[in-house]
């Protein structure tokens, strides 16, 4: 065996391992004194006495609405049933109206139920941010890639929805994901390559329907 | 935006642009971690979203990044092993260290060895591990760990000493021996 050797094996770490280790450690932060640590745990006990509220509203809003949010093989999905099962001709007629300076448009695709577009900034650090908008059909099925253990999820409203925030922190890309239920269109807008959560977030609020492009 | 296995799955090449938008960065910085050579990092990414589009499917990862960060490890090596002797100056440090933890050159290399090396990093602690695997797995320099650990050079010097150390006596234990 030589040094080398040894080098090739270390190949064979496990995922896990390999993919903590990349993480930047986070400071160590200055010690609370007694008397602010009683009160940050009264604090946290009231946030997840909220939290169980909210989550409890979400089940059943989900419920009403029939579409949940899975975990399938440690990926996110989005699944909808029983919805609408009208087959839509052409993609969802929505983009965004306004864009950061400097982004060009290097992607735009779309197919029966669904309509993508990726913007890239004309700089040589590649930010990247790209919007979808998908019809919800009966069993319909939209996947992100994005895999248990290596995001942090908020709640954000946009436009007076309920929008799943992702957040890839170690990569800094994120998603936003949400649904339009009155349209049963399912809209997300991600950012990566250090692209600005906050352009993503205008993106998000900038989307209207397209006017004279009706389903 | 579809998920990009599943875009790679059904061969559609927006898959391939998603995984490059979003991973480029990631992966260059492993290559170029090994290689420390900008025009061969380029050339060796080219080979991974080659492999990749060739890899998937049939292989369906279920952790894309651990998947791309290995296609991108064993790229660069690739590179190192086979394109010329010169090149691997970029790891000679490393692998002169790494001689330190080897009991006997003259041992044969079994295929447990993947194995027995992937239980030892399990049994350190969570900061030796760190370590251990950003310098030997991602080739970073000392100054490069130290900052993204926040700590100084030398300790960390002293932590990859201590546990090319153990790894020593693990391999000696594991029959790595004269």
């Amino acid at each position: 065996m030589n040094s080398w050797e040894l080098f090739e094996a270390m190949t064979g770490l496990e995922d896990d391992t390999i993919l903590a280790a990349a993480q930047t450690a986070p400071r160590r932060r200055a010690r609370f004194r007694p008397g602010l640590r009683h009160l940050c745990a009264a604090c946290i006990a009231l946030a997840l006495f909220f939290a169980g509220i909210a989550v409890f509203d979400a089940e059943a809003g989900n419920a009403t609405m029939r579409w949940t949010r899975r975990v399938r093989e440690n990926r996110v999905y989005y699944v909808f049933w029983n919805s609408p099962s009208d087959t839509p001709e052409g993609a969802p007629p929505y983009a965004p109206t306004w864009l950061p300076e400097d982004y060009a448009l290097t992607t735009d695709w779309s197919d029966e139920t669904r309509h993508s577009y990726i913007w890239t900034h004309r700089g040589a650090d590649r930010k990247t941010l790209s919007f979808s908008c998908s019809y919800v059909g009966d069993g319909h099925q939209q996947g992100y890639g994005l895999e248990e253990g290596t995001y942090t999820c908020e709640i954000l409203v946009i436009n007076g929805i309920e929008a799943d925030h992702y957040m890839e922190t170690d990569i800094g890309s994120g998603w936003l994901v949400w649904i339009d239920r009155k349209e049963q269109i399912l809209f997300a807008v991600s950012y990566y390559n250090g692209a600005a959560f906050e352009d993503a977030l205008r993106v998000a609020e900038s989307i209207q329907r397209m006017e004279g492009e009706g389903r | 935006m579809a998920d990009i296995i599943e875009l790679l799955e059904r061969r559609d090449e927006v898959g391939l642009a998603l995984l490059k938008e979003k991973y480029a960065d990631y992966c260059y910085s492993i290559i170029y971690g090994l290689l420390r050579d900008h025009s061969q990092t380029e050339e060796a990414l080219s080979d991974v979203w080659l492999a990749i589009w060739n890899s998937i499917p049939p292989a369906r990862p279920m952790r894309l990044r651990a998947y791309l960060a290995k296609t991108a490890r064993n790229t660069a090596l690739h590179y190192l092993r086979y394109d010329n002797a010169q090149k691997r100056t970029a790891v000679t440090v490393l692998l002169d260290e790494l001689a330190e933890c080897i009991p006997d050159p003259a041992t044969e290399v079994s295929g447990e060895l993947k194995t027995i090396l992937r239980e030892f990093v399990e049994t350190l602690e969570p900061e030796a591990k760190r370590v251990f695997v950003r310098r030997y797995w991602y080739g970073e320099s000392l100054g490069e760990i130290a900052s993204a650990v926040h700590s100084s050079e030398n300790r960390i010097a002293g932590i990859l000493f201590r546990t090319r150390k153990k790894l020593k006596a693990h391999l000696e234990k594991e029959g790595y021996k004269v």
